[in-house]
């Protein structure tokens, strides 16, 4: 999204969200409908099951609505909803007793329909088996701040809603993130010889 | 590692190609929630964990609320207990079915906290078609099929399959979604009326579920059909399976076909359907081959 279709996003949002805090569901209804594949797509990536997402998100937005009096006029809707989704997300994955899974599922055609040889094929999809296993021993501090980067391409502040940190500290936490991935995957080759 | 690796760009490309579940539907369920001027559900707490709140219902259902249950309804919780598992079906505390003695119903809450069963006939295709007041007494039973939705958001729910309803009897009291089954499916329920006797104590004539699919996939727990405890039937032009009151098929029951009456099962037009009511087999099958 460019800058100032992105504004032009935020600005929408901000009518919308006005408009719902004076109790106008259809215009809330329009807001969610504009934020629910990423707030669907966080609480997945929190929960690793699809009906707890769901559960979560829609939980969420409800939540959201009846907290829309604290949020300020004018500011970014998104990280603001994203840090509830996260919230419920991890509360509803704590009370089920469940341990953060990467539950994902990935393609094996490339999205963009680029042909490659089948050895080429063959080895990249062996190389992100391997990233996606090795991410998946990872701590869920190290686990989220990647996938909220690399899979949901979330802004700093969007993470920082999500993670429930400062903003000034995520570039920290992502870059200690890679560092350990990296060095786990080290440690993976060095044990297959 | 080899030392050339970009990870963040295979990170990038990962994360193109993972694939997520498609997104529902929020923002018309947060809609008709809000419109029925439902409250966030109430935080959770130690409670709320699986292994304690079922321990403590299952205490309450035996303990207190058997002896005053209906035969029928005492059926019904039995079997719960029978099948070895009281799934949440993914919805921990909201999806739970209570017993409350006092009044000795069973009483279901759906997701996103409780939804009074007492519903007015719907005013329009496009309200949710479950709201309390209006009249009507309290049946005093909540169906624990999800949320309440509107005829029309229905039809989207199940894909391409267009909702079917029994020519024989209407429009219904109340269409739910979201609760089991979770695969797309939606629930018609008819209140007991004249010719539809209640089922238990529920207060509910029929309930017809519609699910997208074969009957093996959004009914049954593995294995193919036929199953045992099923008769097989005829439905119009197809084949049905027949499941008497009182008498279970393990492999076709699951939360939602608990209720203490018949059950019928059929395909038609891409859906996979289930009628349940406390009529005769003849009757079931009329008001079957009246769905279209």
């Amino acid at each position: 999204m460019g800058y100032s279709s992105g504004r032009a996003v935020a600005s929408e949002d901000a009518k919308l969200a006005e408009r719902a805090k004076n109790g106008d569901t259809a215009a809330y209804e329009k807001l969610v409908r504009g934020h629910q594949a990423v707030a669907f797509r966080t609480a997945y990536l929190i929960t690793g099951d699809a009906s707890e997402a769901e559960d979560a998100a829609q939980e969420a937005f409800v939540k959201a609505y009846h907290a829309l009096g604290g949020f300020r006029t004018g500011a970014p809707f998104r990280p603001w909803l994203l840090a509830v989704v996260a919230n419920e997300a991890r509360n509803r994955r704590r009370a089920a007793g469940r341990r953060l899974g990467l539950a994902l599922r990935v393609a094996g055609e490339s999205p963009s329909g680029e042909t490659a040889s089948p050895e080429t094929a063959a080895l990249a999809a062996e190389r992100r088996a391997e990233l996606l296993g090795t991410l998946g021993t990872l701590r869920e501090e190290d686990r989220m701040v990647i996938g909220y980067r690399y899979f949901l391409q979330l802004s700093e502040a969007e993470m920082a809603a999500a993670l429930g940190c400062a903003p000034g500290t995520v570039k920290s936490r992502l870059s200690r993130a890679l560092a350990r991935l990296r060095e786990r995957m080290m440690e993976d080759e060095d044990a297959a010889g | 590692m080899q030392p050339d690796r970009d990870l963040e760009r295979e990170l990038r490309e990962l994360g193109s190609r993972v694939e997520y579940p498609p997104t529902p539907d929020l923002a018309r369920a947060v809609r008709s929630r809000l419109e029925a001027g439902e409250q966030p559900a109430p935080r959770r707490g130690w409670f709320d964990l699986p292994v304690v709140r079922w321990t403590a219902v299952a205490a309450v259902v035996l303990l207190a609320a058997f002896p005053v249950l209906s035969p029928a309804m005492r059926d019904t919780v039995a079997g719960w207990f029978e099948s070895g598992q009281v799934s949440s079906s993914g919805q921990a505390a909201d999806g739970a079915r209570e017993a409350t003695p006092a009044g000795g119903d069973v009483t279901l809450k759906g997701k996103g906290g409780s939804h009074a069963a007492e519903a007015a006939r719907p005013s329009s295709v496009g309200q949710p078609m479950s709201s309390s007041g209006a009249g009507e007494p309290p049946s005093g039973v909540n169906l624990g099929y999800g949320e309440p939705i509107s005829l029309r958001e229905a039809q989207t729910r199940l894909g391409g399959s267009e909702l079917l309803l029994p020519e024989a009897l209407g429009v219904p009291d109340q269409v739910y979604a979201g609760g089991p089954p979770r695969n797309g499916g939606v629930v018609l329920v008819y209140r007991a009326r004249s010719g539809l006797p209640s089922m238990g104590d529920t207060g509910v004539g029929l309930v017809l579920t519609e699910v997208p699919g074969s009957v093996e996939s959004a009914y049954l727990r593995g294995g193919t059909l036929p199953v045992a405890g099923a008769e097989e039937v005829s439905v119009g032009n197809g084949r049905g399976y027949w499941v008497p009151a009182g008498r279970r098929a393990p492999a076709l029951a699951d939360r939602t076909g608990d209720l203490p009456g018949s059950a019928l099962f059929w395909e038609r037009g891409g859906l996979a359907l289930r009628l349940e009511a406390g009529l005769p087999k003849g009757e079931m099958i009329r008001i079957a081959s009246s769905v279209r």
